[in-house]
């Protein structure tokens, strides 16, 4: 009996987790601060794998951290900071109790301020890390931009908000960075491409009115996240800005201003200005980098991937100046932050209506723009030099990395439906055919040039006559020629012409499915309902992708049908 | 999203020719034509013939031609033979045209009392070699001249060696392990058996004769491969009885009448299947352990080796371009160029028979044609440009065939198991 008896909950899972409560009482921290410190230090509550073992046999759903999460926590320099302001407020308190004005001024002078840059430099060590977390970021902070100034959020914030979000748009604009749009309920989604990492951003629709004041949203949280996500974007945006060789903060060229003049209205305008991403940073634009060549490795496998890749990099490279030399107006209705960002980040010239907005560049009546971006119904006077496009095209030319044809978006036409480029498809799922147009065009099923076309056209002409006489000769040779394909006959010996042999798919088919059918017999125990249930989904994904290309065909029959009947009405009207 | 579909899908679209011959008397003028894309040879034929008319006032009859594009004849329709061949369709494709060789004519049946199982033509005599130990000797017009007992097994093999004046030397082979030279009087039919080689161990499979008719080369189922002379010393003769037949072999008494080989090539592991004499005094000999040797008859020795993944049953050799065909136990046949020296032997690899390919020959005339005949029944005749489909497809056997012989360019006969030797008339 020398040796110590074990007992239990004294090692493993028991002592790795702790208890909210617990933390909270070491930490010498209310619940607010808490959430704050965890938010800020990136400290979550864990999911044990044994609850019993990890709660020391008790089984209530206890809100669990890591022991040594919380220890990290404890050497945090800001706790004092909260305890700081925890004192401020009680101090504040009594003072504006008591009436004394001196007392609530000075206090409010000196009111303990908290910087988070250090959390910024320990959570993200290299940049990579940051650039991972960015996509969260970026939208909490698109949607604070746009809230309006009387929700419980501090006014500040909302503008340091506005003001970010704008600077890095006019970063993604100067980088070239975009590479995927979509235009869903929730918003729109962007995808950017910084220094290889795709970063998926959500930028909510702006609209008229307040957002619901439920209950359930709790500002105080969202706004820890965001004060955390300000100190990060600034430094993420001097980051980028300093990549491309910018000033940060930017300034924009031929326009001085002093902020720390009083005048806010200056202020206000210049940041109107930037806001307006019309025009861009840089005076001279950086003259093209050397175009670098891709390697072509001469390699047995592989070749596939490698021209795969090498028409993604062709691809990304004509999106980057797809719009170039197109300059578009903007009419009113259309949402015009977003309309704008998508031009200017793909090399076109953007304006609008200067009442409206700051910084517009030129005129509706300017004679060289080339197209308008209207989204009524209608347009009384229209020019003969531009086309009159809704706005759907730009999003779809992104997507398609090509210039579409504008004939589908015209005023009142039926647009075709926004294909989202997020979506990669699973074996067995629905394509709907615009999008198998698009993976045609990916594959890299180039389309015909088109001084080709007009030759062939040119020949077909010539070579109808011929083809005329050809079918009508060719007919009743063509009987001739099927009875005699044997050739020779005497004697029972037959001499017979030579034919292609056609491969048994039907019989090869069978025999593939029975092979398959004993392999699927040796899977092993343990795999079997693995296997069943994947093979369950996939069947389930078929029949919905077939249920909807039903629903597909039975729609474009319909509206063939309605086509007809108002053609049949319009002739009969003219008769 | 319709015209955007409109400008990318290349539907039925058109493909831009140009025709061009090697004969002159079919020229077209080099115009280039733009054709719909799913055409097929006979609709081209029709085309041309046309064309042709247009250009011939005077009474045009229709020709059959054939297509070659890249080398191989087109047919399959025309867009998917150039995807095959991995051809830009965009440009203008150069198509040559020729005249079809003619099909060959079924011409006779010669019945047998039991499997042929060889045959070679000489002019216009056939020999024959049977499965109840006879010779026959026949004439192309069906006529039939001389039956010869002798041998005590199968004939596997049978060669003329010479026909000079009016004697004629030929060989045979068989399941009895001798090799036997006869003689025989062209105007009297008389034949006497002036040597009988022995020195196989098993019996023999195949036998060929060298160019300048002195040598003989057998192979069998001891894996050796023998060489004979082939001269006849005319000392003594031996006529044999045919009464002694059934005895069992008659050994001639006289010591010339039997013979030992010259030189014995061992090295193969399995049987010998098929020998061929090329004309710088060298031999290739195909067996059934998946390899074509080539040995030096000077020599004596092992040159070169081909290897494959199955057995071989038959090969021929071209003299017109050094290329060797081969029949294997699958239903491939496959053309061989030793010589070269990028890519692979295997140049062509032709698919059309349903079971095993027995027996191959070359055309003596024609530079690509070859006939192969299998055991399916059917006697396929090939041009080498054409490896998806043979150009014709005899049938008639109701056996397997077990030989098949061109040396004669106007006839083609082949011999099977339904006793019958069918004779085809083809064109020079």
């Amino acid at each position: 009996m020398g040796a110590r008896m074990k007992k239990k909950y004294e090692a493993g899972e028991a002592t790795k987790y702790i208890t909210r409560a617990q933390a909270l009482k070491k930490l010498q921290l209310n619940l607010k601060d808490f959430r704050r410190l965890c938010i800020l230090k990136g400290v979550y509550p864990r999911e044990p794998n044994n609850r019993k073992k990890a709660q020391k046999g008790k089984l209530d759903k206890k809100t669990l951290y890591y022991v040594k999460d919380i220890r990290f926590l404890s050497h945090e320099p800001l706790i004092w900071k909260f305890r700081d302001f925890k004192i401020f407020m009680r101090k504040m308190k009594t003072a504006m109790e008591k009436g004394d004005k001196e007392t609530v001024a000075r206090l409010k002078d000196n009111k303990p301020s908290m910087k988070l840059d250090h959390l910024v430099k320990e959570r993200y060590p290299t940049f990579l890390d940051a650039l991972n977390d960015l996509d969260d970021c970026l939208t909490l902070c698109f949607f604070y931009s746009t809230l309006p100034r009387d929700t419980k959020v501090p006014a500040n914030l909302i503008s340091l908000c506005r003001r970010l979000t704008v600077e890095f748009l006019h970063y993604v604009i100067a980088a070239k960075a975009l590479r995927k749009v979509f235009i869903s309920v929730k918003g729109i989604y962007y995808q950017v491409e910084i220094k290889g990492q795709p970063v998926t951003i959500l930028i909510n629709h702006l609209r008229g009115f307040k957002p619901t004041t439920a209950s359930d949203v709790d500002y105080r949280i969202m706004t820890n996240f965001v004060d955390f996500y300000t100190s990060m974007l600034g430094f993420i945006n001097f980051r980028l800005y300093h990549s491309i060789n910018l000033q940060y903060p930017p300034k924009l060229p031929g326009i001085n201003i002093n902020e720390n003049a009083t005048d806010e209205d200056a202020v206000e305008e210049y940041n109107e200005l930037v806001a307006a991403l019309n025009t861009s940073l840089v005076a001279n634009v950086p003259e093209a980098e050397e175009e670098l060549q891709i390697d072509e490795f001469p390699s047995a496998e592989g070749e596939d991937k490698l021209d795969e890749a090498k028409r993604e990099a062709e691809a990304i490279e004509r999106l980057k100046t797809l719009f170039k030399g197109l300059k578009f107006f903007i009419s009113r209705e259309v949402p015009r932050e977003s309309v704008v960002f998508v031009i200017r980040a793909c090399d076109g010239e953007a304006s609008w209506d200067s009442s409206i907005f700051a910084g517009a560049t030129y005129d509706e009546t300017d004679e060289s723009i080339t197209h308008q971006i209207i989204d009524r119904p209608s347009v009384e006077k229209q020019y003969l030099s531009r086309y009159y496009i809704q706005p759907q095209w730009l999003f779809d030319c992104i997507n398609f990395r090509r210039l579409l044809p504008v004939e589908d978006y015209f005023i009142g036409a039926n647009l075709p439906p926004h294909i989202s480029p997020f979506v990669t498809e699973r074996l067995g799922d629905y394509i709907p055919p615009e999008r198998q147009v698009l993976l045609a065009l990916e594959r890299g099923e180039t389309l015909p040039a088109e001084e080709e076309e007009e030759e062939e056209e040119e020949d077909e002409e010539e070579s109808e006559d011929d083809s005329s006489e050809e079918e009508e000769e060719s007919k009743p040779k063509k009987n001739e020629t099927t009875k005699s394909q044997v050739v020779k006959e005497k004697k029972g010996m037959k001499v017979i012409r030579g034919r292609v042999e056609m491969p048994d798919i039907k019989g090869m088919d069978e025999e593939e499915k029975e092979h398959y059918k004993f392999r699927e017999l040796m899977i092993r125990n343990k795999d079997k309902r693995l296997y069943r249930s994947m093979m369950k989904n996939r069947k389930s994904r078929e029949r919905e992708a077939k249920r909807l290309e039903n629903k597909r065909k039975f729609h474009e029959k319909e509206e063939k049908a309605l086509k007809k009947n108002t053609q049949i009405k319009k002739i009969k009207k003219d008769a | 999203m319709a015209a955007l579909k409109r400008t990318l899908l290349n539907d039925e679209g058109q493909i831009q020719v140009r025709f061009v011959t090697k004969q002159e008397k079919y020229a077209l003028p080099e115009a280039p034509f733009s054709i719909p894309s799913g055409i097929k040879a006979d609709s081209l034929s029709v085309l041309v013939n046309n064309l042709l008319r247009e250009t011939h006032e005077s009474g045009w009859d229709e020709v059959d031609f054939d297509f070659l594009v890249c080398g191989e004849f087109v047919r399959l329709p025309l867009i998917e033979h150039l995807k095959l061949k991995d051809i830009n369709t965009e440009v203008t494709v150069e198509v040559e045209y020729l005249e079809r060789f003619p099909a060959p004519e079924p011409e006779d049946s010669l019945n047998h009392d039991d499997w042929v199982s060889a045959s070679h033509c000489f002019k216009d005599w056939i020999l024959t070699g049977c499965y109840d130990n006879t010779l026959h000797i026949w004439k192309t017009d069906g006529t039939h001249k001389s039956t010869i007992p002798g041998h005590c097994g199968p004939i596997k093999g049978v060669r003329w060696i010479e026909v000079t004046g009016s004697t004629a030397t030929f060989a045979s082979v068989s399941h009895d392990q001798t090799v036997m030279l006869w003689k025989m009087n062209l105007e009297t039919y008389a034949i006497e058996c002036v040597h009988i080689g022995r020195g196989h161990e098993r019996s023999i499979e195949c036998v060929d004769v060298d160019k300048n008719s002195s040598f003989l080369a057998t192979g069998g189922w001891d894996n050796m491969l023998k060489i004979w002379s082939a001269t006849s010393d005319s000392n003594s003769t031996n006529e044999i009885d045919d009464g002694e037949k059934e005895k069992g072999c008659s050994i001639g008494s006289g010591k010339s009448l039997r013979r030992t080989p010259l030189m014995t090539l061992p090295g193969h592991k399995e049987a010998i299947s098929s020998v061929v004499w090329t004309e710088n005094n060298e031999i290739f000999s195909s067996s059934w352990d998946h390899t074509i040797k080539l040995w030096d008859a000077e020599l004596g020795g092992l040159k070169s080796e081909i290897v494959g993944n199955k057995s071989f049953f038959c090969i021929s050799r071209s003299p017109l371009n050094q290329t060797l065909i081969t029949a294997s136990a699958d239903r491939h046949i496959r053309l061989y160029d030793a010589r070269s020296q990028e890519g692979s032997i295997v140049k062509a690899t032709f698919t059309s028979h349903v079971g095993w390919v027995s027996t191959v020959c070359w055309s003596t005339t024609h530079e690509r044609l070859f006939v192969s005949g299998g055991h399916d029944n059917i006697l396929k005749l090939w041009d080498s440009r054409s490896p998806k489909a043979p150009l014709y497809d005899m049938t008639g056997h109701e056996g397997k065939i077990l030989c098949a012989d061109w040396s004669n360019p106007s006839i083609i006969i082949s011999g099977a198991t339904d006793n019958t030797l069918k004779i085809f008339k083809s064109e020079v």
